[in-house]
Order: structure tokens, then sequence, then C-alpha cells
């Protein structure tokens, strides 16, 4: 016991340190968000999408950029734009010339087929557009025609939307909505942030950051991340703040009643767990705690919540809710 | 692992004993939740009881009232004193939440929790070993540490059912008055004795109120001198009119009110024939109205259930004495109340006289009581009944003014009522649907025949272009390269050789 007891502890030590290490290399370009960091490394390790919301000029892209070079995976980014079609993401049949000087129609794959793809404004593409991600983001293969192409592990959408300019935008869709693990917003750097902005965009020196994880390391801190255990308690808890964003729930706050209109789905308690396990493992635990829980539960529960008309005249936003709901659903074996 | 079962057994023993008031706690939240039905219990049998004593006139209920109301709110307060003292003394403490006591306290982050959970299993994950070696530590940590006071909120209430905490509350003042309703005090001997003295007309030891000289002559011009608008009067003498059968009757009550102490001798020791006349009885009684009501009054005092019934009669009554006050102060004479008493009595006397039945006297007062609705209550409104409306259409613009409602329609407001083929055609002007769109009707289709007539056609002759003087301008040729004139001959040279034979 005490072999195997080991053996686990220097995974999780391991799952840290690749961790740590790949924070490091993107820190070296980017100042401050940690949040916005940690919870896009979360994400990956955990194996899902991520949707960065935040204005204009706060980093969004730089850091999937800087990800995908600390990470050394395939990247590609995509520019979503009202004029995209599928056919510009997903790839296209394209008539091309053989050596003989004979024709045929070859499939050309397009951008998303790659491991770590940026849907930059993510929300300028037409639904028809968005949704042929979302095969790509579920099932993580990709048809055309009658081509079904399966993409490499790991995948991971990492999609970038402006929540102000909204003229000329296309809300994403619930069902997308849904396939995304976390919703980060991207706030304003601190004062203090600012300097070293400055400094390192406007100097002559140079940044750059090198690749310490391979794919396959990613694969196997997924592994990893999936093995940690889970308490029943805790089980228990994340289905009830699930089951408490759904609206007339037995577990719904009055808010929740008041405000929303639609709760998360079932891929919300997958969601908790399996960022919970992340936050485990990086917090020197080999079973998810309710803590772990609550600290990811605005990030994974943010984007599930579909709010009323009610509450977007009261200002209620998600994050109120949220809060609603921890306070209100009891923590297991709570005495007071 | 031995080792780390034995402690959290200790610890899940130590936070158990630690948190008897959260069994106190839980205990009242579950006794509330059972507090309400408690609560209805006792106002319910109480009902039950009430009508089954009301039924059968008996008394079956141990308690009084003041016992019961206290009974009611004592059964549940008890209940929850005893569930709560239950539940401190002997409340089971679940074994997770005696460790998540240390958890917390500690901050563990639930690891105390995780591993006992997880060492109960018959086969771990590596994982699940490992959170276990991780909790052995910690275990050791939480056996030396001492628990703080925590902070255990009060029960909440939300289990409480108030509507069932009502309930109960109405159901003990349903009871109550049930418990009125049966239990109303009877009559003293002598109370009864003196209302039989005072209206059997045959009964020797009568005695009468005498009333002095200066009070009789007091209440005379009071009852003169009241006075009673005119428009009353009117209303008044109308349904005197309506109630009173002649005008004799009218003459006599005057008479009997201008000597109110005669007119009750008579009617004292009169026959029944003339009681039995209402006009008369009336007025007999109406002028020494005040003792007599006093008296009525006191009696009504001590008898609920007499009170409930002149109660019920009071509306009639008064229309009735209304009727009989309309006569006197058209005459200038009675009032209304001194009517009422005076009918009061009149109908006590009547019913004495009658030996004294208690069924024929409720009888008679039924009677009394549809003749007084077929006076009043079967007709109301009576008064305000309108000219019928008139059901033949005026002209547009034309209006009828001998009666306004005569537009044609069945009654006031409603919709157009109409017959034939009016009845079918829209009424009511509906907006088109599309906007800035006039409705152009029925579009009506005529088929016309036509000849058809030819065409004519004026035939132009060709004529020479004549020659082109100018250049037509240099084509663009775009210069192939060697190779693909080459293909482009040698395409053209293959296809001349495959068409020619």
């Amino acid at each position: 016991m005490a072999e195997q007891s080991s053996a686990v502890a220097s995974q999780a030590a391991h799952f840290k340190e690749v961790f740590y290490k790949i924070r490091a290399e993107v820190n070296k370009m980017m100042v401050g968000q940690s949040d916005v960091i940690d919870g896009v490394l979360t994400a990956l390790l955990a194996g899902g999408h991520v949707l960065l919301e935040g204005v204009p000029g706060l980093g969004k892209t730089m850091i999937v950029r800087c990800l995908s070079d600390a990470v050394h995976l395939g990247f590609s980014r995509i520019q979503f734009t009202p004029d995209m079609m599928p056919a510009d993401i997903q790839g296209t049949m394209v008539l091309t010339e053989t050596e003989g000087g004979g024709h045929e129609l070859n499939f050309q794959q397009g951008p998303l087929i790659s491991n770590l793809i940026l849907a930059d404004e993510i929300n300028r593409a037409t639904p028809k557009t968005q949704s042929a991600l979302l095969e790509a983001m579920q099932e993580k293969q990709v048809t055309v025609g009658s081509r079904t192409i399966r993409l490499d592990e790991p995948y991971c959408v990492m999609a970038t939307q402006n929540p102000v300019e909204q003229e000329g935008t296309y809300p994403l869709p619930e069902a997308q909505l849904d396939r995304f693990l976390f919703k980060l917003i991207v706030g304003y750097p601190e004062e203090h942030e600012y300097g070293d902005i400055v400094d390192r965009t406007t100097g002559s020196e140079e940044v750059v950051i090198d690749p310490v994880a391979t794919g396959a390391d990613i694969l196997s801190l997924r592994e990893i991340a999936r093995s940690v255990a889970v308490p029943s308690d805790t089980k228990s808890y994340a289905i009830k703040l699930v089951i408490a964003t759904q609206p007339q729930s037995k577990y719904a706050p009055e808010s929740v009643n008041k405000y929303t209109l639609l709760g998360s789905s079932p891929r919300g308690v997958q969601g908790l767990m399996l960022a919970g396990k992340v936050q485990a493992l990086l917090n020197d635990r080999f079973a998810v705690s309710t803590d772990d829980v609550k600290k990811i539960a605005h990030d994974v529960l943010r984007h599930r919540l579909i709010l009323n008309f009610q509450a977007q005249a009261s200002n209620v936003t998600t994050d109120t809710l949220i809060d609603d709901i921890l306070s209100h659903v009891k923590t297991p074996h709570a005495v007071n | 692992m031995g080792e780390l079962q034995k402690n959290l057994d200790q610890l899940a023993t130590r936070g158990s004993r630690y948190l008897r008031r959260f069994a106190f706690k839980e205990a009242m939240e579950k006794a509330w939740a059972s507090v309400g039905w408690i609560a209805l219990i006792l106002p319910a049998v109480y009902v039950i009881v009430q009508i089954y004593e009301l039924i059968t006139a008996t008394t079956v209920w141990p308690l009084g009232i003041f016992l019961t109301i206290v009974c009611t709110i004592l059964i549940p307060v008890v209940f929850l004193a005893l569930w709560a003292l239950i539940g401190f003394l002997f409340g089971h403490i679940d074994r997770q939440t005696s460790l998540a006591l240390f958890d917390r306290e500690l901050r563990l982050k639930d690891r105390l929790q995780a591993a006992d959970e997880f060492i109960r299993k018959d086969q771990t994950t590596p994982f699940e070993t490992a959170a276990i070696s991780d909790a052995i530590p910690h275990a050791q940590d939480a056996m030396q540490t001492r628990l703080g006071k925590i902070e255990i909120a009060r029960p909440a209430m939300d289990a409480v059912k108030w509507q069932h905490v009502i309930g109960a509350l109405v159901l003990l003042a349903i009871g109550v008055t049930a418990h009125a309703l049966v239990f109303e005090p009877e009559q003293p001997e002598e109370d009864q004795t003196q209302d039989e003295i005072l209206l059997l007309p045959d009964h020797e030891d009568a005695q009468l109120p005498n009333y002095g000289e200066e009070e009789r002559g007091a209440h005379e011009a009071m009852e003169l001198d009241t006075p009673v608008p005119e428009e009353q009067k009117k209303t008044k003498i109308r349904k005197g009119e309506e109630s009173l059968s002649s005008d004799s009757n009218l003459t006599e009550a005057q008479e009997a009110t201008s000597t109110p102490r005669e007119a009750m001798q008579t009617g004292l020791s009169g026959t029944a024939s003339q009681q039995n006349q209402p006009g008369q009885a009336n007025s007999s009684v109406s002028g020494q109205g005040d003792p007599e009501k006093k008296e009525d009054q006191e009696a009504r005092a001590k008898d609920p259930s007499k009170k409930k019934d002149s109660k019920k009669k009071e509306p009639k009554e008064s229309d009735k004495d209304e009727s009989a006050s309309g006569i006197a102060g058209g005459k200038g004479t009675g009032s209304g109340q001194q009517s009422s008493s005076s009918e009061m009595l009149e109908q006590n006397f009547r019913s004495k006289t009658d030996d004294f039945d208690d069924d024929v006297d409720q009888e008679s007062d039924d009677e009394e009581d549809e003749e007084q609705e077929s006076a009043s209550a079967a007709k109301p409104m009576l008064n305000q009944k309108k000219a019928p409306v008139d059901r033949r259409l005026a002209p547009s613009g034309v209006s009828n003014e001998e009666n306004e409602q005569a537009n044609g329609r069945g009654g006031a407001g409603g919709l157009k009522k109409t017959r034939g083929v009016a009845a079918m055609l829209l009424g009511v002007p509906m907006p088109d649907k599309l906007r800035s769109q006039v409705n152009i009707g029925r579009i009506k289709v005529q088929r016309e025949r036509a000849v058809p007539v030819p065409n004519q056609v004026t035939n132009i002759e060709s004529e020479d272009r004549g020659e082109i003087d100018e250049s037509v301008g240099e084509f663009s040729r775009p210069e192939m390269k060697p190779w693909l004139s080459d293909v482009v001959k040698n395409y053209f040279t293959s296809l001349r050789q495959e068409s020619s034979p």
C-alpha cells in the first residue's frame, strides 16, 4: 500500500510540476491574469474547452498563443467573421492535378484540424459556422461530406469573445456554450502590472517561450487527473449545486427561480468533477473536496445559466446567482 | 490502516459528544414539521364533540373553554419540548458529521471524511489508497486537537406547517362557537315567570309597568315631536299600504298611538281576533315602548338563542316596523323603534296566547317571514324598475326621446341583438389586417367575350450594309508559351485527323 501511495504521490507531484512549468512559461509573456492562466491550464489538463470573455486588448489571444508555444502542440488560429462558412474551418474537397496530368478531388483540411485551436471572436461567426465546431468539440471529429476525420488528442478549443461589441455578432447557442468547460472572464490588469506590460511589449528584448511539455505529456497528465478519487459527499454536493441552477428545482434558491430561464445540464457536474480533480492535485490531495468544487463553481457554471429578461432588466448576473446557490446549498455534514 | 481506523472511531465519538447541541437542533427541526399536525388534533376532536353535543343535546366534553384553549396551545409545546429533549439525550450524530467537525477545525479539506469513506471499501483505487495514507498524520493531529466553540444556528422553522396551525385556531374558534350554541345559559326561573306574567292576558298576577303621569306625558311628547323626513314618510306610507290591509287599521293604529296605555290594556284583554290584526297590535303598544323594550332586551340578553332569532328577524321586523311607524309618522304619532318593540310584544303575546306552543310559534314566525319576504324581498328594486326596452330600431340619427333605451338592443349593455340577415353582417367595423390598405371588398369577376384581332405586320426589306472603311482595331491575342502552343497545335491536329476519314 505504501508503494502504491508513493507512486500516486509521485504522479501527483509530476502533474503539479508540469502545470507550474507551463504556467511559468506563459508568465514570461503574460503579466498578471494568473486566475485566467490557471483556468486555461486547468481546462487543458481536464480535457475541456475554454471560452475567454473580455474587452479587446486584455491579452486573451496572447494567453492562448503563449500556451500553444509552451506545450508544443499543433496550433491554429481562426479569426471568425460573419461571412465565414463551415467549409472554411472544417475543410473542403479541392480539385487538384495529379502527377500524370489527371485531376482528382482531395480533402483540404481546415484550421479546425489541429491540437490547440484559437477561435478568435467566435461570436462574430454565423450560427451555421459556430455549429461546425460542435462536433469537433464534443466528439473530437470532423465530418465533411462522407468523410469523418478523427482529431488528434489533445484537442482543445479556446474561444474568445468580446462582451461589449455586440453589434454584428451572433450569441453562441446554448448547445455550444454547454460544450465549454470553463467560461473565464478576463479583467483589466492591476495598476502595478501595467509597468511590466509596457516593458515586455515595447522593449527591445524579445520574449522567447520554450516548450516544456508535449502532447503526450498533456495526455498523461489528463489520465492522472481523471484518476483522482471523489468521495460520495463531494459528488452529491456537486450534483446539488447543478440541480440548484435549474429553476423550480428542489435546491434552487429563490433568486434562481426568479431570474433563471434555463439551468445547467449534467455536463455541469462533469465539469465540476473534472476541474475539481485538477484542483485537488494542485492542492496536494488525492481526493476532491467540497472546497475544490466551490472554487471552480463560478467558472464551470457561469455560462450554463441562461437568464431571463427580468434578470437582465435587474442587472442580475450569473455570478451573483451562483453566489446565491453556493450560500443556499449546504455543504455536506455542515453543523451550522 | 488499523491505527487510522481507531483514530477515526475515536474522533467520531468525540465529535458526536460535542455535537449534542446539533442533535438538539436537528430534533427541533424535525419536530417543527409535526407541530402543525399535533396542534390540529385537539381542536378537531373538540369541534367533532361539540357538533355531537349540538345534535344530541348532551354534554360529553369534559374540559371548559379556557382549559381547551390552554390545552390546544400546550400540547404542541410539550410535544416540541419532549422531542427536543429526546433528541438531545439520545440523538444520533452522523459519523461523517463528527469527522467533518475536525476537518473544518483543522482545515483538512475533507481529508478525514474521505479517508473514512475509502477505508470502508473492499477495493480501493490507488488514489483512494493514497487519500487514506494522506489522512493518517492528519488524524493523529486531530486526536490532539481541542475543539473550539462552534456556532450552531437556531433551528430553522421552515418546516412548520403554518396552515395547520391556523387551521387549528379556526377549528378552536368553531368549537367555541358551537359550544356557545349548545350551552346557552338557561333563563332564571324568575325571569321566565315575569315574562309570562307580562304577556299572559289570563294570568291574574300580571303586573304591567306602571308609568307615572309625567313620564307618560313626556314619552308621548317624544313620539309626537320626533321629526320624520318627508321622503321617508312617503316611502313608509307606501310600504304601510302594502303591509296593512285596510285604512281602518291605520285609523285604529292612530287611535291606539294616541292612547297607548289604554291600547295596551285593550291588547292584553282583547280577543284573539283583535290581536291578530297587525295594525292594531302594532299601534296598540307603540306608545309604551320603553319599559317593554327594556324587558324585552333583558329577556334577549338572558336567552342567546332568542337573541339570535331576534337578530335574524331584525331586518324583516324593521321593515314591518317601518311600515307601522310610517303610518304613525304620517300622522305624526309613533317612531320606528317603539313600533319595533310593540311588534315584538305583539308577537310574543300572540304566541303565548296560542297555548304557548313553541312549534306553533316557530311556524307563525316562519309565516311572518314569508309574508315579509313576499312584501319586500320577492320583488326587490321594484321602485327602480324601468320601462321595458323598446326593441324597435329607430332610424340612425333620430333619437328616441321618449325612451332612451329604444336602441334595438335586448337590454342594457351587451352585444347588439338583431334578427334576420342583419344579424349575419358584421356589426363592428374591423380594421384591415394589412395596414394602410383599404379592404377592396368582394372582387367580382366578369367574363366577356372578345373577338381576336389580327396584328398588322409591315414587311421590311433587307438592305446592304456596305463596306467597312475603317480598321476594326487590334484583337488581343495572348502570347502563348511555346509548349502551350505546341499542345494546342497538337490538339487541333489530332482532332482534325480523327474527324477526317
